[in-house]
């Protein structure tokens, strides 16, 4: 294992209510991310409690401006995405893309259940971060146990890549699609998969960057509902090239932010 | 660092093809972990879980073998067979080593914990002195095969067995982090962290359960190991908390 290469995490939220700002989770999210090894992390914000599954303009508004916050804030720790829900008005989309990526400090767009990613609904969306050149997260999990709200599955993200396939897709979860997600996406090269969430399987990084190639698949935790240190655990004890390992925690985050590659600690 | 919750085999749910025993034990080293409680895989899904623990036993019959890390055998009983007593004799003589303890997998094997036959092998352990693992859940039950899903064992089932044996040192293997407050009034259980997470983990796991009850575990093959070792370091305990964590409870669970 290789404890010192730092790392950028794809995938991180927040937890205080009321969409909060609160420098004591901050600092304490720092810390255990430094201590973990990470050096930059992309902030979701806290979603569920930015008007659940189905948040109105107001709740999207809020979600953002905490993102947006916390970017300015930590401007060397944070990147954010921009959080929206498609069942808005294509004006309203725009302009919050406008608002927080375009003229904002945010990098990207975050989607998550409020609407299946087989929808055209999404289109404007994606066409903007297509001209903008920024990437589209997307929640994604194959569940035994049902779905929530309009929850995607990695097939759902295929349907989407395809549509629109100039424009970068991170489905998230690796856990969640687990062995079938990854090849549900593989025919997409515009698709990269976080390593985020779910319990730390093993094999599955292996399979993905075999599957996918090491620049297709992209370090995330999921804090604070999962760990940084386990997260990253799952990782480092993955059977990779030291080449490829580096593009996983940490190359392609750069890549597809246009940031620069932390150097060694 | 020692992992308290460990298997040896193939999980037909999976892919990722098992470690051997030697294979695994260069993994541990490599990881910095020097012992480990295994189980037999096969012995969940198979009729009876005989034919798996002798095989263990017969795959850990080298020793520590070159990596010198010690796989201690925790067979499978399944208490809802007949003859499992005469099954619990032959591991405890048959074993090559000193056996750790025993693992039961209810939701697999059919029974509850509040069935008479869970106590009844609570009270053979307790006579023996052999721990009783609780395997409560092998995967997150989101992600099980839609043909095959198993329910989590209840907490309040596991809770209400520690109470009933209140002498007997119960390990529960595989609860998640919001399952670890059901215990707390039971200081006979040792919960295990192969399936416990959140940010924060170790704080939230020590205020349910205190330092003393936590024990580092990985759930190899299924789950990556350094992910399992990373946990004991994600956050700054004192000395005497991580050791315990790290290897002293395992060290009370599982005397030699």
């Amino acid at each position: 294992m290789d404890w010192d290469r730092p790392g950028i995490d794809m995938h991180v939220h927040t937890r205080s209510p009321g969409c909060r700002y609160d420098p004591e989770e901050m600092a304490e999210s720092i810390r255990l991310a430094r201590r973990a090894g990470i050096s930059r992390m992309v902030q979701l914000h806290n979603l569920v409690d930015a008007g659940g599954v189905e948040p109105t303009p107001a709740d999207v508004r809020r979600s953002n401006d905490l993102g947006m916050r916390i970017v300015a804030e930590h401007p060397d720790t944070y990147l954010g995405l921009c959080y929206l829900n498609p069942s808005h008005p294509p004006t309203f989309l725009l302009e919050e893309i406008e608002r927080c990526v375009a003229a904002g400090n945010l990098s990207g767009i975050k989607l998550w259940v409020s609407v299946s990613a087989r929808s055209h609904l999404l289109d404007p969306i994606m066409e903007r971060a297509r001209e903008l050149g920024v990437p589209v997260l997307h929640h994604a999990w194959y569940k035994t146990t049902g779905y929530v709200h309009q929850e995607s599955t990695p097939e759902d993200i295929a349907d989407l890549a395809g549509r629109h396939p100039r424009t970068t897709i991170v489905m998230a979860h690796l856990s969640g699609g687990g062995w079938r997600g990854v090849r549900d996406v593989r025919a997409h090269p515009n698709v990269l998969v976080d390593t985020s969430g779910g319990q730390p399987l093993a094999g599955l990084v292996e399979y993905a960057v075999a599957q996918l190639g090491a620049e297709r698949v992209i370090y995330g935790s999921d804090w604070p509902i999962r760990d940084y240190a386990t997260q990253r655990g799952r990782v480092l004890g993955a059977d990779l090239a030291r080449r490829d390992r580096d593009l996983v925690l940490a190359g392609n985050a750069a890549r597809i932010l246009g940031l620069e590659v932390p150097a060694d600690a | 660092m020692r992992d308290a919750s460990a298997f040896l085999g193939q999980w037909p749910f999976t892919s990722a093809p098992a470690p051997s025993a030697a294979l695994l034990r260069r993994r541990y080293r490599e990881c910095g972990v020097e012992e480990a409680a295994v189980s037999p895989m096969a012995a969940v899904l198979q009729p009876e879980p005989m034919s798996a623990n002798l095989a263990l036993f017969d795959e850990l019959r080298d020793g520590a073998g070159e990596a010198g890390v010690a796989l201690r055998p925790v067979p499978v009983i399944n208490p809802s067979l007949s003859g499992w007593e005469e099954d619990l004799e032959r591991c405890l003589r048959l074993a090559p080593a000193r056996l750790a303890g025993v693992r039961i997998v209810p939701n697999y094997h059919g029974f509850s914990l509040e069935d008479g036959v869970a106590d009844r092998l609570a009270e053979a352990c307790q006579a023996r002195q052999l721990t009783l693992c609780v395997q409560v859940r092998m995967e997150d039950e989101r992600s099980h095969h839609p043909s095959m899903p198993v329910p989590g064992v209840g907490s309040a089932q596991v809770r209400d067995l520690a109470v009933r044996h209140e002498g007997l040192p119960l390990l529960v293997c595989g609860a998640y982090l919001r399952e670890l407050e059901a215990y707390a009034a039971c200081a006979n259980i040792v919960a295990e962290l192969s399936f416990v997470e959140s940010g924060r983990l170790l704080a939230a796991a020590i205020a349910a359960l205190g330092a003393g009850r936590l024990a580092m575990g990985t759930h190899a093959p299924l789950h990556v190991i350094e992910a399992g070792v990373a946990k004991v370091g994600s956050d700054e305990l004192d000395a005497g908390a991580e050791a315990a964590i790290g290897d002293g409870n395992f060290r009370r669970l599982f005397p030699r």
